[in-house]
């Protein structure tokens, strides 16, 4: 009879990687949904000319649109380093309940 | 501009030379079709993602972006931040789920669990139109480097370019792209490094650098502030959406994911692009305003009214040449060459696979195809896109790269990224939904583009534009989108009921648990 809770424990930890994974999709639409509407928000304010970004900034020449840009690149690369993150912690799970099946 | 220097012929050299090298090496290597196709999937995640990044930083993106700084100021930020926006979304949505789907072509993953021949057919001949353009603008960028450094004629550039590209696709494969573009991506982001360290040095930081392009007035226009670009809203959010959801859909970046071992693999290989794509940019926004900063005014380099000597697209070479003089251009001049090579030679593998694998082998002669002919097919229809590139190059040579080079991610975004992300993620869509959105995606982005002032007033020399704006990806992505559901909901076909029910085996699948 030890083999019933082995099995509840296998499809227990399926339901908790399809959590994860169901998880990690989900931060992936929001990612992407941020990606078009930020970089589209940004495209309009340059083309309108947008006064509060188009102001120079720090005492220089520097304008805001291109405070902007360098942070919306910044913003990328965490958001590439975020999704990566969590799915290499998936991938651990993954290949930790592979290796609890064998 | 000075002529030819020794040390840009000697880099020329040793660029042609060791691409010719990699090309034979991996001539053995390309004869099965998985060998040539997807290099028979043994390129790791690291030189996956730099593979994929060479294939994105593109002369467009080189040349086309600093010179849009030169010419128009802060409007430059639209493309160095537009270029990296695409890059989490195909990680987070695209890249492993491809992977675990596919073999060869993102065809085969939209045809995963829809009918095979309508969906190849569509899909070939989206991917023909997206790597056209794309050619387009890479073969009228190469052109122009290859013709101002070696004082040739445009024509015999263009016509050598072709002859090179078509050479290490037939000969070499996805195992010679991949490897001529890994040296080249290192080579770009090397010496983009060092032009940045020059610049910024010679100024003393990026702030006074910036000072000193706002600084700079003889300029062709009024520099930091944004110059009108892009004239109106619409076409601005239709820009952003080609950037942003343009990479999705490029055939070339997709095959690159079939050539790891696994959709683990393939992501690992995008987070690594997506960096290298993300920095570069930030380089390319810093060299922008160099640019601007040092050759307004420069007798070397601008004429008296202002514009560049050579055209804008020039604005990088020059650059180079004021930042480091003639071994810094021969560098720069070397690594936009290897760019352009390499992207082409992407672009043309991409295309002869649509012709080879999706069309031949899997409409017009299924059952009766073998592996040795299925190769000598794409080599055959890589010489003849080689061609027909060649040909559409010299139409277009007097388009501003960085517009050309925007068309294909507009086509990208419009018609095969939202097939792909319906078919990955929509357990709705149907054959007959997928190929009516995908066509109406296809007819709203091509036609308004040629009905736009860019090809119907500028190239095509006719008096006024039918379509008033200059990208049209707002009104195509509806229109694929909309097609694409509304046609499959009320699909009542028996057909359409398997293709639904299929959907549940095909997510556990891309998720790496079927």
């Amino acid at each position: 009879m030890a083999g019933a809770p082995m099995r509840e424990e296998i499809s227990e930890d399926n339901a908790r990687l399809e959590r994860a994974l169901r998880a990690q999709e989900r931060l992936g639409w929001v990612i992407s949904a941020l990606a078009v509407l930020l970089t589209a928000g940004f495209m309009v304010a340059l083309t309108l000319d947008w006064q509060p970004l188009a102001r120079s900034l720090f005492g220089h020449a520097v304008t805001g649109f291109a405070v902007a840009a360098m942070g919306l690149l910044g913003l990328f690369i965490a958001a590439i380093a975020l999704f990566s993150a969590v799915a290499n912690r998936n991938d651990a799970l993954r290949k930790a309940i592979k290796q609890s099946d064998r | 501009m000075t002529a030819i220097h020794p040390s840009a012929i000697l880099i020329f050299a040793a660029i042609v030379l060791s691409s010719l090298v990699i090309t034979y090496w991996a001539h053995r290597r390309s004869k099965s079709v998985k060998g040539f196709y997807a290099a028979g999937g043994n390129i790791t995640p690291m030189q996956n993602g730099i593979a994929i990044s060479g294939d994105f930083l593109s002369a467009a993106s080189f040349l086309g972006t600093i010179a849009v700084f030169y010419g128009m100021g802060d409007d430059g930020l639209i493309y160095a931040v537009g270029a990296a926006a695409g890059w989490p979304i195909v990680l987070c949505l695209v890249a492993e789920r491809l992977r675990n789907l596919g073999r060869y072509t993102f065809s085969d993953v939209v045809s995963y669990r829809l009918e095979e021949t309508p969906i190849r057919l569509f899909t070939a001949v989206s991917t023909l139109c997206v790597t056209g353009a794309y050619l387009i603008a890479q073969m009228v960028g190469g052109a122009t480097l290859i013709a101002a450094l070696f004082g040739l004629s445009y024509a015999s550039a263009i016509a050598c370019f072709g002859v090179l590209m078509v050479f290490y696709v037939v000969i070499g494969g996805m195992t010679a792209t991949t490897w001529i573009q890994i040296i080249k991506a290192t080579l770009l982001v090397l010496v983009a490094l060092v032009m940045v360290a020059l610049a910024v040095g010679f100024y003393g930081g990026p702030l006074p650098m910036i000072d000193a392009a706002a600084a700079s007035s003889t300029g062709p226009t009024g520099h930091m502030r944004a110059t009108g670009l892009l004239p109106d809203g619409f076409s601005a959010v239709s820009l952003a959406l080609a950037f942003t959801l343009g990479p999705v859909g490029l055939p070339h970046i997709l095959m690159r994911f079939f050539t790891v071992r696994d959709g683990i693999s393939a992501r690992r290989s995008l987070s690594i692009a997506a960096l290298i794509i993300a920095v570069f940019q930030m380089l390319m926004v810093l060299l922008g305003y160099a640019a601007m900063a040092l050759l307004s005014g420069d007798a070397r380099f601008t004429r008296d009214d202002g514009t560049l000597v050579g055209g804008l697209n020039m604005a990088t070479l020059h650059l180079a040449e004021a930042l480091g003089g003639p071994p810094l251009l021969g560098a720069v001049s070397a690594a936009s060459f290897a760019t352009i090579l390499a992207v082409v030679a992407g672009l043309t593998l991409a295309a002869a696979s649509a012709v080879s694998h999706d069309l031949y082998r899997h409409v017009f002669a299924r059952g009766t195809a073998n592996d040795q002919r299925e190769v000598r097919i794409s080599k055959i229809s890589a010489a003849v896109i080689g061609l027909i590139s060649v040909l559409l190059g010299l139409a277009f040579e007097h388009q501003n790269i960085a517009f050309l080079a925007t068309l294909p991610l507009v086509i990208a975004a419009s018609v095969n990224c939202p097939i792909l992300l319906l078919a990955l993620y929509w357990k709705g869509l149907t054959t007959r939904g997928a190929v009516t959105g995908g066509t109406l995606g296809l007819l709203f982005s091509i036609v308004p583009i040629i009905l736009s002032k860019k090809v119907w007033v500028d190239t095509l020399g006719r008096p006024e534009a039918i379509f008033p704006y200059e990208y049209p990806t707002v009104l195509a992505l509806a229109a694929a989108i909309g097609g694409a559901v509304l046609v499959s909901h009320f699909d009542r076909s028996g057909r359409a009921d398997r293709e639904r029910a299929a959907f549940a085996a095909q997510r556990r699948r891309s998720i790496g648990l079927g």
